[in-house]
């Protein structure tokens, strides 16, 4: 292994103001990844730990795990941008110890998906910390994690207001939404999948869910009994029959696998 | 030199049309027309710069074939082997004839004439240096009396302000350095081809050298270039910013001033040329289409 691939590994990290372009994140698209978008959401800290499970099978399905004793993958894989929250949630009384979350669902397709770029849409929602165990971006005191950047990913976008202020959580998808006009004007395929979550994801899948009324780029996958936002829509029918770009799947892996498939998420 | 009413690239992603975009240059370009190059199926940019004042009719007229001959690779029997799948960018405006008929006669329609060749992407940013119209009688966007070539699969026009109507000719340089340096560092090939040219195409060739791509140079093109590969080649730098000094004496300036002015641009020249990998310049005779086509696989625009 070379001596520096500690840094030349390491995602790169752009600072974005309102108002401002970023130029240089947006360039992550230019890498030679088949163009497919996949946007991943769903919910953090508030997530009950009996959803915990879920998100490892998540990341098995798009990553063609889970992994045969030699390590060797044999299921389809995700491949091209993955654009997600970008975060770990770490406990503030042991860094050592990582709280599940959606974000923990993407960063191992960094590894497992050799035809993969996963992208990170930060939001600052606290003031920046440097330490010894990432870079906090979150630390509220009723809180018993603080949330730092995810180490594992190709890039970063850390979205602010301005320097001083901080960021709404909306930011993330919002932006997210903007990055994929582009990809939808130039006929690359999307999907947003959503795994419980609370109401910002149901704000992001209530915009992709209308858009894709009139427009068959925006489509969602929706992960049954993971609870929270997911689970709300994904058990209403009414929803599900005026939105036929809203896919459903269940909290196994098989299942999402075939999904994922069927929607042209893994290959 | 050719006459059409319509080109319509081989490759289209987009049945709506010729995207296009009005911005000033301290706005990016815009997300789905920079997407437009990642549609390339070859991962490689080259930005077509110049003119092609002063040439006879026989250059002139060689031109377009030259560059539709060069950008394929064919076999013995003369059929095409490899053809450019890149990203062909230029400054993307068109003349019309008497006819009203487009014509492509500039280096500005290389890039929608190979797109209509060949599988490639097509993209322009041309300078606002004149007012923009719709024409009533026939459709078209034009600036003052050169059309947009709409051949192409996207087109960015630079301006100063809506309220500015002349922008300088140069406008558009550092949007199209910045997004051929972006491609660049996610691993596209990046060249430009010089033909031609005053010190605008001057700014372009070192502009290029100063980022690292690669310059195809067209000898014989006159002008800016062939005093570029006087310089590269011989360091004779008489040529450089000949034309520029002409026109200041024919202005009335003192000699001193303006001999300043051209040592001054020279020397930036020259300083730029002394770090260049000599590598990464080919002087190509003009019209001469197999020493191009070798130029373009050296520099990873062509896979032979």
């Amino acid at each position: 292994m070379n001596k520096r691939n500690w840094l030349n590994t390491a995602p790169t990290l752009f600072v974005q103001s309102e108002g401002q372009s970023c130029e240089k994140f947006f360039a992550n698209f230019f890498s030679q990844t088949r163009h497919f978008v996949l946007r991943g959401t769903g919910g953090c800290g508030n997530m009950k730990p009996e959803f915990y499970p879920g998100i490892q099978r998540l990341q098995d399905a798009l990553s063609g795990g889970p992994a045969d004793s030699s390590g060797t993958t044999t299921h389809p894989k995700f491949a091209g941008f993955c654009l997600f929250g970008g975060t770990r949630m770490i406990l503030k009384d042991d860094p050592s110890q990582v709280v599940q979350g959606i974000t923990e669902a993407f960063p191992a397709l960094k590894e497992r998906c050799p035809d993969s770029r996963v992208l990170g849409i930060v939001v600052k929602a606290g003031h920046l910390q440097t330490t010894a165990h990432g870079i906090v971006v979150s630390n509220s005191d009723d809180d018993p994690y603080a949330t730092i950047i995810h180490p594992e990913q190709h890039s970063v976008l850390l979205l602010q207001p301005n320097v001083d202020h901080k960021a709404d959580w909306d930011a993330e998808w919002q932006r997210c939404l903007e990055i994929c006009e582009a990809h939808q004007a130039n006929n690359w395929d999307a999907l947003l999948t959503v795994y419980n979550g609370g109401g910002v994801s149901e704000r992001e899948l209530l915009a992709w869910a209308e858009l894709g009324l009139t427009n068959p780029f925006y489509r969602v996958l929706l992960i049954r009994d993971s609870g929270g936002t997911a689970d709300k829509y994904a058990n209403n029918e009414a929803f599900l029959a005026a939105h036929p770009n809203v896919h459903v799947a269940q909290n196994d892996a098989e299942s999402m696998r075939a999904k994922l498939l069927e929607l042209g998420a893994i290959v | 030199m050719t006459s059409t009413n319509a080109t319509t690239p081989k490759f289209d992603n987009d049945a709506r049309g010729c995207l296009i975009t009005v911005m000033t240059p301290k706005e990016p370009l815009p997300a789905a027309f920079k997407l437009k190059a990642a549609n390339a199926a070859h991962r490689a940019i080259v930005r077509v710069t110049g003119g092609c004042k002063g040439f006879t009719k026989e250059a002139q007229e060689g031109m377009i074939p030259f560059f539709v001959d060069s950008f394929a690779v064919r076999d013995a029997a003369g059929n095409i082997t490899q053809e450019f799948q890149g990203v062909a960018f230029s400054g993307g405006t068109i003349n019309r004839d008497k006819a009203e008929a487009l014509v492509t006669d500039m280096v500005t329609t290389v890039p929608a004439v190979l797109a209509h060749h060949y599988a490639c992407v097509a993209l322009s940013s041309t300078p606002r240096t004149d007012d923009i119209f719709a024409a009533r009688h026939r459709s078209g966007l034009s600036i003052g009396n050169q059309d947009i070539d709409l051949g192409q699969h996207a087109a960015a026009i630079v301006q100063v302000s809506a309220a500015l109507a002349a922008s300088a000719w140069d406008l558009d340089l550092p949007v199209y350095f910045d997004f051929m340096e972006d491609l660049q560092g996610q691993g596209f090939k990046t060249a430009i081809i010089a033909m031609n040219g005053g010190d605008i195409t001057r700014d372009e060739i070192y502009g290029a050298i100063k980022r690292g791509f690669p310059v195809i140079a067209i000898e014989g093109s006159l002008r800016e270039t062939d005093a570029f590969i006087k310089a590269a080649r011989d360091g004779d730098w008489s040529a450089t910013a000949a034309e520029f000094k002409a026109k200041q004496l024919g202005k009335g300036l003192p000699a001193a001033d303006v001999d300043a002015k051209v040592d001054a641009i020279v020397n930036g020249c020259k300083a730029i040329l002394a770090n260049v990998d000599p590598e990464k310049v080919s002087i190509v005779p003009l019209n001469d289409s197999a020493a191009m086509r070798a130029a373009l696989i050296k520099h990873g625009m062509l896979v032979a």
